[in-house]
């Protein structure tokens, strides 16, 4: 790694850990440094669209004068808005990291720390090699960082690449990935796997961070080390692709809005909105979890009538896609539309879609023991879901966004590729989001919950 | 009363849980050591018996692993053409013979991939997109793109693969057919 490179990790880092204490102090240490590449990379995304659709050439200077502005601001705001706070919750959170411990927490640390190292060694050794990467995200950033525009690249010239404004083509693929390998080039970077690589090493940190604020320490770190270790998660966590990179965002967003829902801190509403909004800064078809999460934010707006905060976490989930739009509309970089967008009726289509999701969800090469594990809690907490409304939010979030996932996929038109293709080759890819909620749900139901407090009785001295 | 009750029980039990005999450390290393190995051993056999958590043992883990300790000074050359062979060893061939300022007219999918023989390359290494991606800054036109391109008439270089593509060479004048390889358009040279 080039000096630059370092700095610029350090900044972004930087910036999201501001961001997030920008929202609340109240946020865990594990938490702020969790989110705070992800949300810090994505902030440096939307600040060089922003600096492309000015015309200021996206060079390295101008990638670190943005970003130490960036940080400047958001520090200031952090420390107007936090005073006291922000250093006194650091210093509490070194306090109560230590207490407490048991061989079993210690145990699944290391056994995270372990695979980690070793998904994180294979994620920065080798290049990115895979067809996905190499015939879109990774050519399109490395070819950004060379020519220090995005709008006025040469593969979006429709005279060169008379392909790049046809059905499902990446010129209107969401930028964030691109434009973070972009950054990673610009900077000086031999490899932009630095991306997929730090990505999950820090959504580790996050969600161990609120897995742990809802259940015991020993039971955040069993759960972290089993959703990290569904196989085709972590194995596609070290390619350039957008999947686990969504998962990232999609998943916390969600839970994070069933922690508002649940305890009623706006701040876990707000970061919510955030993450849903960078869910989409990623892939298109985020839409999905928005528009559950949406709904299942209408309607407790009308019941509570919290309509100010809730319009705050709806426009901060659709600012980022609705900036991308205007910049693709603006810069004449939409594509042929692959949606059908009358409605009919087609049950053949219909059943083969979801026969294929219900296989995806059973499927264990995939997912290994999630969803089974998931469908067993779901079982065990059943009566608590249903009399106590026991993360009844949650459960229906991951509903709908099934349901919208399927939809979504009936309403393609599979003309660039067949359905069955998609559905065999694309689709595992489509239940990452899914992974770290059926396990969110999994580790935090009443039943689990209560369990799990036991062993940590049991465990303490 | 009831709240002075409950407050010394409070007091003895907190008493109680401060006074840590050395008994008690060690009762506690061996329920932790017991319920730890228990679960290390649930693991082992449920989930590691199982193709996906194998394949991440196996194939992810053990198997990266070992390449990156044996080679781990390997340069970023090197790291692409263990991942992607001939592939990346060709177009950095193509890369080493070309000016920067090439226009190459690049060969289609099915000269890649000969029906009637078998070939070298092995994937995407036809696709535009693809090949951009370690040949840029040259320019890359498709056969296809011939008559449309803004290149059409720039075109420096013309790629040869599988023996395949010297119909667009005028006046080649090699001592024999180049089976894979760049040759410089219309110049009748052979840069390789």
């Amino acid at each position: 790694m080039t000096p630059l490179v370092i700095i610029g990790l350090i900044l972004t880092i930087f910036t999201g850990f501001f961001l997030v204490n920008c929202i609340s102090t109240k946020f865990s240490l594990t938490e702020k440094i969790g989110l705070s590449f992800p949300i810090g990379i994505c902030l440096e995304t939307i600040m060089m669209l922003i600096m492309d659709q000015l015309n200021i050439s996206m060079v390295a200077k101008h990638l670190i004068i943005s970003q130490i502005t960036l940080l400047v601001l958001l520090s200031a705001l952090t420390f107007i808005l936090t005073k006291k706070e922000f250093f006194a919750s650091i210093v509490h959170s070194f306090k109560q990291t230590y207490k407490s411990l048991n061989l079993v927490w210690l145990m699944f640390i290391v056994l995270i720390v372990g695979l980690e190292y070793a998904n994180f060694s294979r994620c920065m050794y080798f290049p990115p090699n895979d067809r996905d990467s190499l015939c879109a995200f990774e050519t399109v950033g490395f070819v950004t960082a060379q020519e220090h525009t995005y709008k006025g690249m040469s593969l979006f010239d429709a005279a060169y690449y008379p392909d790049s404004h046809g059905s499902a083509n990446y010129t209107s693929y969401a930028p964030m990935l691109q434009l973070g390998i972009a950054y990673f080039y610009t900077l000086g970077a031999e490899s932009s796997k630095a991306l997929p690589g730090f990505m999950f090493l820090f959504f580790l940190i996050a969600f161990y961070g609120v897995v742990k604020r809802c259940t015991t320490k020993t039971g955040a770190a069993i759960t972290t080390f089993l959703m990290m270790s569904s196989p085709e998660f972590i194995g596609f966590s070290a390619i350039t692709i957008t999947n686990v990179i969504q998962a990232v965002f999609a998943s916390l967003g969600i839970i994070y809005l069933a922690l508002y829902l649940k305890g009623r801190s706006n701040k876990d509403l707000y970061l919510s909105g955030i993450l849903l909004g960078l869910n989409m800064w990623c892939r298109t078809e985020g839409i999905v979890f928005i528009g559950a999460a949406m709904i299942i934010l209408l309607i407790d707006t009308l019941r509570k009538k919290t309509f100010k905060i809730s319009l705050i976490c709806l426009a901060l989930s659709i600012l980022p896609a609705a900036f991308w739009y205007f910049f693709m509309i603006r810069n004449n970089m939409t594509t042929d539309s692959i949606a059908i967008t009358r409605l009919f009726w087609d049950s053949s289509k219909m059943s083969t879609i979801t026969g294929a999701m219900w296989g995806l969800f059973k499927n264990e090469d995939y997912y290994g023991i999630t969803f089974l594990i998931f469908a067993i809690m779901l079982i065990a907490d059943g009566w608590f879901v249903w009399k106590k409304k026991d993360n009844i939010a949650l459960l229906s979030m991951f509903i709908l966004a099934t349901i919208f996932y399927c939809l979504i996929l009936y309403h393609i038109d599979y003309k660039w590729d067949s359905i069955t293709n998609v559905l065999q080759y694309s689709s595992k890819r489509f239940l990452f989001c899914f992974v770290p909620i059926a396990w969110f749900f999994s580790s935090t139901n009443y039943i689990a919950d209560k369990a799990l407090r036991k062993l940590d009785k049991v465990l303490s001295l | 009363m009831k709240e002075t009750t409950v407050h010394t029980k409070k007091t003895t039990q907190e008493a109680i849980k401060e006074e840590k005999t050395p008994l008690s450390y060690i009762w506690w290393f061996v329920k932790n050591a017991m319920i730890a190995g228990f679960i290390l051993l649930l693991m082992i056999k449920i989930l590691l018996p199982m193709t996906g958590y194998k394949w991440e043992q196996e194939k992810m883990v053990k198997g990266s692993m070992t390449i990156i300790k044996a080679m781990p000074n390997a340069t970023l050359s090197q790291r692409f053409v263990m991942k992607m062979g001939v592939d990346y060893a060709f177009l950095q061939d193509v890369r080493n013979h070309t000016p920067d300022t090439a226009v190459i007219l690049y060969p289609p999918q099915e000269n890649f991939f000969p029906k009637e023989k078998s070939s070298a390359f092995k994937g995407e290494i036809f696709n535009k997109l693809f090949a951009t991606r370690f040949l840029y800054p040259r320019k890359i036109i498709l056969e296809k793109e011939m008559a449309t391109s803004p290149y059409k008439d720039k075109v420096t270089h013309v790629l040869i693969v599988n023996g395949q593509g010297y119909k667009t060479v005028e006046g080649y004048q090699g001592s024999q057919p180049v089976e894979n390889g760049i040759l410089v358009y219309k110049k009748k040279t052979i840069q390789k």
